[in-house]
Formats: structure tokens, C-alpha cells, sequence
């Protein structure tokens, strides 16, 4: 049933937004802690839904950039691309990516292999480190 | 900061606005993905500055529409 199916998108959808919306409320408390200003909880769900916005832009460039570049995988080099108005924050991205490609490097040595091609499967490694789940879609 | 969004979140929401469905992301780029999410919303950090700007101790939302435009340019 198209009905149930729409029903089901619809819950899956509002269980995401519920997600970003919690994040976006502890992120919010985090930034004012020690800074005496009192939180609103109309801006943070302003934050919130602002953000939820940005994700289907940034959905969509990253798409596009991938497409650009005759790939159908998004990778490191697209979300530069959606951050390029900003240099300061692209300075931040680029040294995360180092301490990601650092740890790597780290694992690479303990499993004695020379070159992986899959190296998916190696950062997979260090993400589960940053405390997140693991998926295998990537 | 130690409050990030969840990578399963973040791929979730994106898998859903792309619109070809063989598109996927490496671990990398959705890490970085992540992070830039999460910067976006300590723009909370914009909001509070233009709280203490105006002499205000609590967040209201013109604080944050003062700073909403230049957010959005910039990321």
C-alpha cells in the first residue's frame, strides 16, 4: 500500500528530524556553558530547522559535485567543495582529514599489508574510533 | 567539542535528498560531512555574541536572524 508506504517515509522523516533537533539542543547547551546567556528554545529550534534545511542543499551539491566528477560515490574532496566560501573552516576540515589519515596510517601498520585498495574498509576503522556506528553502505 | 552529530544520522538524512540511488559516501567524506554540521550549529556561538552585542542575556530569535544571513553565506 502507497499509503502505509508514504506513512512509514513520514515517521522515518520525523524520527531524523527528532534526531537533529537533539543533537542541535546539546550542541546549543555545550556552546553557552560558562558564557551566562540563557538558551531559547525557539532559537534552538530555528538552529534546528535551519539545519535540517542545509542537509538537502548539501545533499544535493554533494550529489552534483560527485556527478561532476563521472563518480557516484561522494568523497573527501566534494565536502571541500561545499565548504569553499569559508576558508577558516576549510582549514579545520583539512586537518581533521590529516588526523583521520594519521590514525590510518596507524592501523595500516599493524595489519602488515601494503596497499589496500579498498580504502573504505581502513577509514571505517578510524570512524568507529570518532564513537559512531559502523555502516556498511559506505 | 565533545556533542557532534551521528555519522548514521548525518548519512540518513543526506541518503535521503539524493536523488539518484546509486549514490553513496566514502567513511571519510561523511565524516567531514559530519563535522561541518556540527560547526553549523555552534553557530548558537554567532547568536550568543550578538546576544552580549546587544546587551541581552538571553537568546532571542532576532539575535539569531541578525546572524542567520551571513550563516548561511558563509556555510
Amino acid at each position: 500500500m502507497s499509503t502505509e508506504e508514504n506513512f512509514e517515509q513520514l515517521t522515518h522523516c520525523q524520527r531524523l528530524k527528532a534526531a537533529v533537533h537533539h543533537t542541535t539542543l546539546r550542541v546549543c547547551k555545550e556552546s553557552v556553558e560558562g558564557k551566562d546567556v540563557e538558551l531559547n528554545r525557539m532559537v534552538v529550534a530555528a538552529i534546528s530547522e535551519a539545519t535540517w534545511k542545509r542537509f538537502e542543499t548539501w545533499a544535493t551539491d554533494l550529489e552534483m559535485f560527485a556527478k561532476h566528477g563521472k563518480r557516484s560515490t561522494v568523497n573527501a574532496d566534494d565536502v571541500k567543495m561545499l565548504i569553499r566560501k569559508s576558508p577558516k573552516l576549510l582549514e579545520h576540515i583539512n586537518m581533521l582529514q590529516e588526523q583521520m589519515n594519521a590514525s590510518k596510517g596507524e592501523t595500516k601498520k599493524k595489519t602488515k599489508k601494503t596497499k589496500s585498495k579498498d580504502t573504505t574498509a581502513q577509514t571505517s576503522s578510524t570512524v568507529t574510533q570518532m564513537d559512531i556506528d559502523e555502516d556498511s553502505r559506505t | 567539542m565533545a556533542e557532534r552529530f551521528k555519522q548514521k544520522t548525518v548519512q540518513q538524512i543526506l541518503q535521503q535528498y539524493f536523488k539518484d540511488d546509486k549514490t553513496k559516501m566514502t567513511a571519510e567524506s561523511l565524516a567531514l560531512v559530519t563535522e561541518v554540521a556540527t560547526v553549523f550549529v555552534a553557530a548558537v556561538g554567532r547568536t550568543v555574541r550578538q546576544a552580549k552585542k546587544d546587551g541581552d542575556n538571553e537568546l532571542s530569535l532576532e539575535h539569531f536572524e541578525k546572524i542567520l544571513p551571513q550563516l548561511l553565506l558563509d556555510l
